[in-house]
C-alpha cells in the first residue's frame, strides 16, 4: 500500500496534524468530496419518485451506492438498508422486531451504548456476557446464557476500547441452534477488514458511512432478506408503501419500506464512493498496515512506566485500537497535551462504553484512546510513542 | 527602592489583565463538558499564539510555591502542570490555560488570572522580544529608559512583579548558572 500516495488524497492532513481519531470518525478523501459535490451540481433530485432526467440520475447513483455497499460485505443490494448512523441501524432492529412475551437478549460488557440501550424494552431481559480481563470473549459463555427464549444475540464484531475481536463465527452457530437472531454491530470492523455476512453467519450488521471515509448522515443495515422483512418500519411514511387508502395501508418490500422519508442521497453516493476508494486500495491491504502500526504502537506502549494500557498483548490479533491510562491523570488532560503540544489528536472519555470501563477496567474517568487507519505512518506512531512516553516520564 | 523605568509599549509598562484582554478578543475562553465527567474544563487561550519563554516559566513556577502544588515540567512538550487551588492547571507553550476541576466560571477565571499573573513573566515582550521577567527585572537592555526611586503607593510596576523583583533577578540569576 502506497500511504504518501493515499495521504495526498486527504486535504486535512495538510495541516500537519496527526489523526488518530478514526475509531470516532475517519477522515474524508476527495474523490468522497468531489463525488457528493457531482450529485448538488449535476443531478440534485429525489430519488425513486421522479421520472424526469435528474431524477432518474440521482436514482441510478443511489441505488449503485446500494450495490457497492452490498458488494463490500457480500450481501444483495435488497438487503442493504440506508440509515442514519449504526445507532439508527440497530434500533431499527430492536424497535422493528415483534418481541415475544419472556423473550431475552444476550449482549456482551464490550458493547458499546448503541448496542446496549436498543435492547433494553419493557419485558425484555437482557442478559450480559462478561469477557475476561483482556477483553477477550468466550463462546462457552455464550452457549451459556443463550437459550430457547433468546431472542436475540447482540454483538459487536470488533470492540471499540480494547481492539478485541469477538467470535462472531462461533456465537453465530450458538444464536443459530436456539433460533435466535445474531445483531452484529460492525462499526469498528467493516471500514478495516473484509468482511463477509454470509461468512460470519449473522441475522444482521450495522455499520457507519462516517467511520469509513464516508459523510456523516449515513448508516447501514444488512439484514438476511426473510428477517428484514420481518421488521417494522421505524418511520413509516413517504417511500415506505405500495398503497395507501384512507383506512389502511400496504407497504412495500424491504429495503424500501424501512427508508421512510427523503434518505440522505448525497451521503449515500457519498460512501459509495468511499466503498469505491476502500476497494481500491484493498481492505487485506489495509488492515495488515494498521496492524503493523497497531504491533509497534503497542509493544512500546506495553512497556512505558506509569501507563496502564488495555486489551490483549501485541501478539494477539486485534484491530487498530488502543486505549490506555497514564497513572494519576485524567485521559481527558492527556489528550488535551497531546493536541496542544504535539499536534496528536486522540479520543478520551468512555468512548459510549461506560460499562466496559466501570465493571471490567475499573476506571470510571475512561480512558485516552488512539486509533489507526489507512492514512496514518509509522513516522506519525514514533511522535506518538515519544509525546506519550514524555507525559508519562515528566507530567504524571 | 530603586526601580527601572520602562518604555511604554514594553508588555511590563501595557500591564495585563485578564478581563480586559477577554473583553477585547485577545484572549479566548472555552468551555467544554465531555461525556458523563459532569465536569467542565476550562480553556483560555491567547487569540494570536505566544512562545511563552521556558525556563523562565519553570522557574517563576518554582518560586510560586506553595501557590502551586506538585508542579511538573516538560521542556519538550512545553507544558507546566501543577495544582492551584482546586484546579488542576496545565499552562503550554503558546500561552493557553487549561483548568479542570468542578469549578464554576468566576472561579476558573479566578485562577486563570492568578496564574497568567504569574506567567506574565515568561510572555515575550513585543519591544525585546525576550520574557517580560527581564524587562522587569531591569535586565532587558532594550526596554529600561533609566532607573527610578519608587514612591511610596505610585510604584510604576505591576503588583506582583514590583513585589517579586528581587527574586525574579534571583531565579534570573540561577537559571543563567543552569540551575532551578
Amino acid at each position: 500500500m502506497d500511504v504518501e500516495r493515499v495521504r495526498s488524497d486527504f486535504p486535512i492532513l495538510r495541516k500537519g496534524l496527526i489523526y488518530l481519531d478514526s475509531a470516532a470518525s475517519s477522515l474524508t478523501p476527495e474523490p468522497v468530496l468531489s463525488k457528493m459535490l457531482e450529485f448538488y451540481r449535476e443531478y440534485r433530485a429525489n430519488v425513486e419518485r421522479g421520472v424526469h432526467r435528474l431524477s432518474v440520475r440521482a436514482t441510478e447513483e443511489f441505488e449503485a451506492a446500494r450495490r457497492e455497499v452490498a458488494g463490500l460485505i457480500g450481501a444483495s443490494p435488497e438487503e442493504i438498508v440506508f440509515t442514519k448512523n449504526t445507532t439508527e441501524a440497530l434500533n431499527l432492529v430492536a424497535a422493528g422486531r415483534e418481541w415475544g412475551r419472556g423473550e431475552n437478549v444476550v449482549t456482551t460488557l464490550l458493547e458499546h451504548h448503541s448496542n446496549l440501550l436498543p435492547w433494553r424494552r419493557p419485558g425484555v431481559e437482557v442478559r450480559v456476557v462478561r469477557p475476561d480481563r483482556e477483553g477477550r470473549l468466550d463462546p462457552g459463555e455464550f452457549e451459556r446464557a443463550v437459550d430457547d427464549r433468546t431472542g436475540v444475540v447482540a454483538l459487536t464484531h470488533l470492540s471499540n476500547v480494547l481492539g478485541t475481536l469477538s467470535p462472531v463465527e462461533e456465537v453465530a452457530e450458538i444464536a443459530s441452534e436456539h433460533g435466535a437472531w445474531l445483531v452484529v454491530d460492525g462499526a469498528q470492523s467493516v471500514p478495516h477488514r473484509e468482511v463477509d455476512v454470509r461468512r460470519l453467519g449473522c441475522t444482521f450488521l450495522a455499520f457507519s458511512g462516517h467511520k469509513m471515509l464516508g459523510p456523516t448522515g449515513v448508516g447501514v443495515l444488512y439484514g438476511r432478506r426473510e428477517e428484514l422483512g420481518r421488521l417494522s418500519p421505524l418511520c413509516p411514511g413517504g417511500g415506505t408503501v405500495r398503497e395507501v387508502t384512507s383506512g389502511g395501508h400496504e407497504f412495500l418490500e424491504p429495503p424500501a419500506r424501512l427508508e421512510g422519508g427523503t434518505p440522505p442521497i448525497a451521503e449515500a453516493v457519498g460512501l459509495g464512493e468511499a466503498v469505491r476508494y476502500l476497494k481500491s486500495v484493498g481492505l487485506e491491504s489495509i488492515r495488515r498496515h494498521e496492524e503493523a502500526l497497531t504491533r509497534r504502537m503497542l509493544e512500546e506502549l506495553w512497556e512505558l512506566e506509569g501507563l496502564e494500557v488495555y486489551g490483549t498483548p501485541p501478539e494477539e490479533e486485534r484491530g487498530g485500537i488502543v486505549s490506555f491510562n497514564v497513572e494519576g491523570m485524567d485521559p481527558h488532560e492527556v489528550a488535551s497535551l497531546l493536541d496542544t503540544s504535539a499536534g496528536v489528536l486522540v479520543r478520551s472519555g468512555h468512548h459510549c462504553a461506560m460499562p466496559l470501563h466501570l465493571e471490567l477496567l475499573g476506571r470510571p474517568q475512561g480512558s485516552v484512546r488512539a486509533s489507526l487507519y489507512l492514512y496514518n505512518t509509522a513516522e506519525e506512531v514514533e511522535r506518538f510513542l515519544e509525546a506519550v512516553g514524555e507525559i508519562a516520564r515528566s507530567l504524571r | 527602592m530603586e526601580l527601572p523605568r520602562l518604555r511604554g509599549d514594553c508588555l511590563v509598562s501595557r500591564g495585563m489583565e485578564l478581563p480586559e484582554l477577554l473583553a477585547q478578543g485577545r484572549f479566548l475562553l472555552r468551555d467544554s463538558r465531555p461525556c458523563t465527567t459532569g465536569e467542565t474544563i476550562w480553556e483560555l487561550e491567547p487569540a494570536d499564539p505566544l512562545q511563552l519563554d521556558f525556563p523562565t516559566l519553570r522557574a517563576l513556577f518554582e518560586l510560586s510555591r506553595p501557590l502551586s502544588t506538585e508542579p511538573r515540567y516538560s521542556a519538550a512538550l512545553g507544558v507546566v502542570r501543577c495544582w492551584w487551588g482546586k484546579g488542576r492547571v496545565t499552562l503550554f507553550w503558546n500561552g493557553k490555560i487549561r483548568i479542570q476541576g468542578h469549578l464554576d466560571r468566576e472561579e476558573a477565571l479566578r485562577i486563570a488570572a492568578s496564574v497568567y499573573r504569574l506567567a506574565w513573566g515568561a510572555f515575550p515582550c513585543g519591544v525585546c522580544g525576550g520574557p517580560s521577567l527581564r524587562c522587569a527585572s531591569g535586565e532587558c537592555g532594550a526596554c529600561v529608559e533609566g532607573w527610578e526611586e519608587a514612591e511610596e503607593g505610585k510604584e510604576p510596576l505591576p503588583s506582583l512583579l514590583e513585589g517579586g523583583r528581587e527574586e525574579a533577578s534571583r531565579a534570573l540569576r540561577r537559571l543563567a548558572r543552569g540551575g532551578r
